[in-house]
């Protein structure tokens, strides 16, 4: 089965987090995510990993599909870039040689091991917390306005292109569009333009829609109010530091 | 004060040198009314719409809301726009806010009220377009139908005079279209006057207290829905059919079935009604 976005939306709108504070998600996964990236990658990395991959499917319980379709994605990106690192090409013997890089493995397994760390630290913020509330967050920590709205339009015209690029491709599936490797080349060049075409006509309707209520070059709405809780920000704090000790006690110091 | 509380006069607008979209449109709607715009595609409804808010500027006429002549300055506009509320037909070019909620408090915000007074507001449409249940789902989780009550809770909102809905039908299901049509009645009863474009007769010949009928960027006629409607020639020549429950009607009182001079039924159970009336008469036509 494919991974679709409406199965990512269903676990954003419906997960256990969903009512809690933006701030608490942010506290923990990007609290994790500088760790992961800071501390040597063994042994803290792989706690981080196993504790947030826990976290997203014990407390969060978000179904364990999706939750492991979102992670092999950045994951596939990881181990093609840690296949590389084991390798060393150097000129040699009258042309160029292939050869182990030194220390190419360990080099390439504290690669993957930090990806899985900081990937598992995004994918539970990606599933829990919803972009506007994110936004939102950025904006109260000044983020200028003006991309603070490119930010959310971007998203909301992902999902209308999104639709839009699907039914013109069954449209030219259906007049054979994609028979063959010639016609399925000449297909997608001219979806890409009608989508190009399509998205400029669309931001000039929008323009007129939302000037019709009142825009003046200000994007305002409420926010939904959400009660931080102290006790859920104390035990973040203490898991991340738990994390630190942890990886300083085995390597004796913060640098590798 | 007069009873015409929107008034287009003389109209003239053009997209380009050889398409003509407006020429000399004139148009007014009665306080308190259900006013529905006819007119085939290209008639030049939307374009007119787009004027009744102040998006387009005519090249020649003016609006006229209450009686007074609209500007376009900014404070003018935006005062423009929160007493005459625009409906797009595609809901997708007017939602834009991450949820439901969000969207709809968007017009109240921009008016510039207090955070109490928007969250009533937002209640009160919800409650209104009866869509209590989406307020915090995203926009685009919505389905069409949704889509189109949540664009007009966003509207509704800014508690316009006049609801202005461009082709509200389209793309609904009986059902829905049922559906909306009876909330947007609570809007009437509470008081809004109501503008709609459309171009199924049946649906303004059901609806509507008054017609106008578009042609080439002109209002060809304007006035009571049996005085508009049941004009063959001017439906022809606009390019459109006179309502079924008219035609149907017109037949029966023609071949004897109905009293001659009876009032033409506007709705489908109107028309249903009548014909039991006429039943017994038609059993003894049989025999």
């Amino acid at each position: 089965m494919r991974l679709t976005h409406s199965q990512i939306e269903r676990c954003i709108y419906e997960n256990r987090w969903r009512k809690r504070h933006p701030v608490e998600k942010l506290a923990l996964t990007i609290g994790m995510l500088v760790l992961s990236v800071t501390l040597p990658p063994l042994p803290a990395g792989l706690a981080i990993a196993l504790a947030m991959t826990m976290i997203a499917l014990l407390i969060v319980r978000i179904p364990l599909s999706t939750y492991f379709r979102v992670v092999a994605i950045p994951i596939g990106f990881a181990f093609a870039g840690a296949v590389a690192t084991i390798f060393s090409v150097a000129p040699g013997g009258g042309g160029l040689r292939i050869a182990l890089a030194i220390n190419g493995a360990a080099i390439a397994s504290g690669l993957i091991v930090r990806s899985l760390a900081a990937t598992s630290c995004l994918c539970l913020l990606l599933l829990t917390t919803p972009i506007n509330e994110i936004v939102s967050i950025l904006h109260r920590c000044g983020l200028p306005s003006a991309i603070c709205e490119l930010m959310l339009a971007v998203h909301r015209f992902i999902y209308i292109f999104a639709e839009t690029a699907a039914s013109i491709r069954m449209a030219q599936t259906a007049r054979c569009g994609y028979a063959s490797k010639r016609n399925a080349y000449r297909s997608m060049s001219r979806l890409v333009a009608a989508l190009f075409l399509h998205s400029i006509e669309r931001a000039g309707r929008l323009e007129i829609g939302i000037s019709a209520r009142g825009y003046e070059g200000n994007v305002r709405w409420i926010e939904p109010a959400r009660a931080l809780s102290v006790k859920a920000l104390c035990g973040i704090a203490l898991l991340e530091i738990g994390v630190v000790t942890l990886g300083l006690s085995f390597n004796g110091g913060w640098s590798h | 004060m007069s009873d015409v509380i929107l008034e287009a006069c003389g109209l003239v607008y053009n997209y380009d040198r050889e398409v003509c979209a407006l020429r000399g449109l004139d148009l007014a709607a009665r306080r308190g009314r259900k006013l529905a715009v006819l007119g085939a595609n290209g008639a030049g409804k939307s374009t007119l719409f787009l004027h009744l808010n102040g998006t387009l500027r005519p090249e020649m006429g003016e609006i006229r809301i209450n009686g007074q002549l609209a500007g376009y300055r900014r404070r003018e506009l935006l005062e423009w726009r929160r007493r005459i509320g625009l409906v797009f037909q595609n809901p997708d070019d007017q939602l834009f806010a991450p949820t439901v909620e969000q969207d709809i408090s968007f017009g109240p915000m921009n008016l510039g009220l207090d955070k109490e007074e928007v969250y009533r507001r937002v209640d009160e449409s919800l409650q209104a377009m009866d869509i209590e249940e989406l307020r915090g789902r995203p926009v685009h989780s919505l389905s069409f139908g949704q889509k189109k009550r949540a664009a007009i809770a966003g509207v509704v909102a800014m508690r316009p005079e006049v609801l202005i809905l461009d082709e509200p039908s389209a793309g609904l299901d009986p059902q829905g279209v049922e559906s909306l049509l009876a909330v947007l009645d609570e809007r009437h009863k509470a008081g809004t006057t109501l503008i709609m474009a459309t171009h199924d007769v049946d649906l303004a010949c059901a609806w509507a207290d008054e017609v106008a009928v578009l042609r080439a960027g002109r209002v060809e006629k304007q006035g009571s829905v049996e005085e508009v409607l049941s004009d063959p020639h001017l439906m022809r020549s606009s390019d459109l059919r006179a309502p079924l429950v008219f035609e149907v009607a017109a037949r029966l009182m023609t071949r004897g079935y109905l009293p001659d001079r009876g009032a033409l039924p506007h709705t489908r159970e109107a028309l249903l009604e009548l014909l039991d009336l006429a039943a017994p008469r038609l059993v003894d036509n049989n025999r």
